[in-house]
């Protein structure tokens, strides 16, 4: 046990050095660096372009900036934002909470709904039930959320008038339209993987046993089957916060909803590339640990996988 | 219950289809929408009034008899921009949303009115020097911060003199402080003071026309991070009350404004990136007024019962750039020739719905000089320009001389909120029917931007020049020494008119070497002008107000009506 875990978190390390890496090189996607920070170049001359050029420390060798940088970084220096002109991750602080807001309500809607609707799918094999929430799930996992969440601003904002069109300045509110274009993926996958899931629980011989030994219907159905049934939902939980973290750029984008995502899309068009750096960054970290989570609390739950 | 639930769902997403669906305009005519073009007056150098003091409507003054609009005094009016400003201190602020924004908080010396026509405003008059190195200023005794501090030569001086200082001099500040030349400042008493340039700058108004006077008081103590993050004190018509990062910025009347208070209360300038949910916004009455409409939803937005669009022409002009040090396009007659290859009105009528004619020379108004006719489309011409320049056609139609095809490849970057590449594909299309084979590709900004400076670019290059509205600006684009020349086109006889414009006060000598320089430009094509941008506004309609043609949602002559 003990060797999987370290075994696992230098795997990890070697990822977060890989993400650096990655990270880094945000500074040279567009070719120099010196022109995405300038910008429009009227007005200046030559010189100019050279002296803002070694001012930023462009003109080092790559491998001595990169290393220069890799040092700040482990310190948590992720410098200050060209745009904010505030450190950046007090910048991220003040916008963190609106992702993760959305993020956990998406993460537990998508639970809430995808649980039961693929429990009644797989119990009722073959049934309207099933077919149903089987469209339902081609639908979410075909549709993208960026045309899903216009679609339901149409409907629910516009057309209804029941909720805003966006912002965060109402509540519940002003959730509910985000919270369902985020968690409508999930929805349709969960409710696939818990299908398949339980069928292939429900064939079980234990199944079979609790059965014969008397124990009710309901009983057999949660205690025996769902618990058993959940364990690769664990997984999903896991990678769901990457993917919902990601998913959050499209729709705090539709909806203005000012959290990371919104934040990630204005350092991009804005060329505030420290704070891209550091959205990246934590984005990739959030991953690599919510996986190490996952990966920790799999072997906890099932053996198997340590001994393997 | 149990048969109901499915067919809810299945009510449900066709309820969304049909949202998607929805028709964009109605069966009925469609209202068109107004284009409004600005029509500024020279005068650039002299005052031409008396501080131009119009209060905004008020309750009393506004409302139209006709219509029996009654002004609400305590409104909010919420405008959504694509984005807002990025922190408290205009200096270290570029894009232009968040210069409208600043200027409702903030006063400065001189101002364009809507007509893009220079007007005093906190200085009522000035004088310039016989060797115009040296600028008087006048200033109104009756500007006060909000705070109560009156504004005074010393707040001049203090603002003058901190753009220049690091970390302030960057961006927009470091583009106007190469216009400036600002050399020092001298108080000489509270309400005048003497602005030294190190070399002549006649444009120079247009310059500190976006320089906003902070208050010394407040600012000398505070550090760039505290300006940038904790407070903001001006003089302009609305008082800051809060700001959320990429989210919206809060502001309140300030009664004491010189001009008169505004006739409304709360000013909110809305962050909504998404063109979309800003037409949405609009429709459901969540904003006033939204920018950056897209024309493919104009007719949504004239469809609506609530609002209507109104497109501003702006002054960025686009064009078609050639590379000058290629062999090529070194040649005067092909450059002619696909100037003439160039079906614009084709193009305006599917981009623009015939607003946006074609330019002669990418000159703003009122530097323009009309008189000059857009090269006409014509392919005979073409014809005759190519052959007289020893090219001839192959088999496939395209231009050839000594084995090499003329190919141009055309680079263009992504904008936002643009529809460059979609023209830019149509312009390829007609000039490969007229025999050029030319390609299109396209680059992320920055990389547009090196490609261009470090003169990397093949052979022809299509972009947008925002300046100001005083004709040198413009002409600077072509200057030789310029970085903004990417082209590299160097014609001595301009370089000498240019060099005398730099240097000339009088505004009739003025417009007569601009008028000059665009003889000579026209004459030698450096560039295939284009088009003048057209920036689209959707507008609630209780609220009288019209977009600025600088760009800049000014809202403080709106009024909204209860």
């Amino acid at each position: 046990m003990t060797q999987y875990i370290i075994r696992r978190l230098l795997q990890a390390i070697i990822v977060v050095l890989g993400v650096t890496v990655a990270a880094f090189s945000i500074n040279f996607l567009a070719g120099d660096p010196t022109y995405v920070l300038i910008g429009n170049m009227r007005g200046m001359t030559q010189e100019d372009i050279q002296e803002f050029r070694h001012r930023m420390g462009f003109d080092r060798p790559v491998i001595v900036q990169y290393l220069d940088w890799l040092g700040k970084a482990v310190r948590g220096d992720f410098g200050t934002s060209m745009k904010f002109k505030q450190n950046n991750w007090q910048v991220i602080a003040e916008r963190f909470p609106a992702t993760l807001q959305l993020a956990v309500s998406a993460m537990l809607l998508g639970l809430i709904v995808s649980i039961p609707l693929g429990v009644v799918a797989a119990v009722n094999r073959g049934s309207f039930w099933d077919r149903a929430s089987m469209v339902l799930a081609l639908i979410g996992q075909s549709t993208p959320s960026f045309w899903m969440g216009l679609m339901l601003m149409l409907l629910f904002a516009v057309t209804l008038g029941w909720l805003p069109v966006s912002g965060r300045y109402e509540g519940v509110r002003s959730m509910i339209l985000p919270v369902m274009t985020l968690s409508f993926y999930d929805i349709a996958r969960n409710t696939r993987v818990i299908r398949g899931s339980m069928l292939e629980v429900l064939g079980e011989d234990y199944i079979r046993t609790a059965r014969g030994k008397g124990a009710k219907p309901r009983t057999v159905l949660i205690v025996h089957a769902l618990r058993n049934a959940l364990l690769p939902m664990v997984t999903l939980i896991g990678m769901d916060l990457g993917s919902l973290l990601g998913g959050a750029i499209v729709v705090e984008t539709i909806f203005a909803w000012p959290g990371m995502g919104l934040l990630t899309v204005n350092a991009i068009n804005g060329k505030d590339l420290t704070l891209l750096q550091a959205c990246v960054t934590l984005f990739a970290l959030i991953f690599v640990f919510a996986n190490l989570l996952v990966d920790f609390a799999y072997t906890w739950l099932d053996p198997r996988v340590r001994l393997k | 219950m149990k048969k109901m639930s499915p067919f809810l769902a299945v009510v449900i997403m066709l309820s969304m289809i049909l949202a998607a669906c929805q028709p964009a305009a109605p069966a009925t005519p469609e209202p068109t929408t107004e284009i409004i073009d600005f029509n500024p007056t020279l005068g650039s150098v002299q005052p031409t009034s008396p501080a131009a003091t119009q209060p905004p409507a008020t309750e009393e003054t506004a409302a139209p008899a006709e219509t029996e609009k009654v002004a609400d005094p305590d409104a909010t009016v919420t405008v959504a921009l694509e984005t807002i400003i990025e922190n408290l201190d205009y200096m270290t602020n570029s894009s232009l949303n968040a210069a409208g924004i600043f200027e409702m908080m903030h006063s400065t010396l001189v101002t364009l009115d809507d007509n893009v026509t220079l007007q005093p405003s906190v200085a009522t008059n000035w004088e310039v020097s016989e060797d115009g190195l040296v600028w008087t200023f006048h200033l109104r005794d009756d500007v006060t911060f909000w705070d109560g501090t009156p504004l005074t030569a010393e707040d001049v001086k203090y603002t003058f003199e901190r753009m220049q200082e690091d970390p302030y001099n960057i961006g927009n500040t470091n583009y106007l402080n190469t216009q400036f030349n600002f050399d020092k400042a001298v108080v000489v008493d509270p309400y005048t003071i003497e602005v030294y340039t190190r070399v002549p700058v006649p444009a120079l108004l247009y310059t500190i026309e976006e320089i906003n006077i902070l208050p010394k008081h407040v600012y000398e103590t505070l550090t760039p991070e505290q300006a940038a993050a904790e407070t903001i004190m001006g003089s302009g018509p609305f008082k800051f009350v809060s700001f959320t990062k990429d989210d919206r910025v809060v502001l309140e009347r300030y009664d004491g404004y010189w001009e008169g208070p505004a006739a409304f209360k709360t000013l909110i300038y809305r962050a909504i990136p998404e063109a979309s949910t800003r037409v949405a916004e609009l429709e459901t009455g969540g904003v006033d007024v939204i920018q950056n409409v897209p024309m493919a939803q104009l007719s949504t937005i004239n469809a609506m019962p609530n609002a209507s669009a109104k497109a501003m022409i702006n002054g960025c002009r686009m064009y078609l750039g050639f590379n000058h040090e290629s062999p090529i396009y070194s040649d005067v007659n092909v450059r002619l020739a696909m100037n003439h290859a160039i079906d614009w009105d084709t193009i305006n009528q599917a981009f623009f719905q015939g607003n946006a004619p074609r330019l002669a020379v990418h000159i703003n108004k009122p530097w323009r000089n009309e008189a000059l006719e857009p090269y006409p489309y014509d392919l005979a011409k073409v014809d005759e320009l190519m052959t007289a320049s020893g090219w001839t056609k192959n088999a496939a139609g395209y231009w050839e001389k000594d084995g090499q095809e003329l190919a141009p490849s055309i680079m263009v970057y992504y904008a936002q909120s643009s529809e460059r590449y979609e023209i830019l594909l149509s312009l390829v299309d007609q000039l490969n029917k007229a025999g050029f084979k030319a390609e299109p590709y396209y680059l992320e900004s920055a990389a547009a931007f090196e490609k261009l400076d470090k003169r990397e670019v093949d052979d022809m290059f299509m972009i947008g020049s925002c300046t100001s509205y005083e004709g040198q600006g413009d002409l600077s684009d072509l200057a030789a020494d310029s970085a903004s020349n990417y082209g590299r086109w160097r014609n001595d006889e301009f370089e000498e008119v240019y060099a005398q414009l730099l240097t000339e006060f009088d505004v009739e000598t003025r417009r007569e070497l601009i008028y000059q320089l665009q003889d000579i430009i026209y004459a030698d094509a450096p560039q295939i002008p284009l088009y003048v941008m057209i920036g689209v506004w959707g507008i609630n309609n209780d609220l009288d107000w019209s977009p600025n043609p600088a760009g800049r949602a000014l809202m403080y002559g709106a009024v909204k009506y209860k």
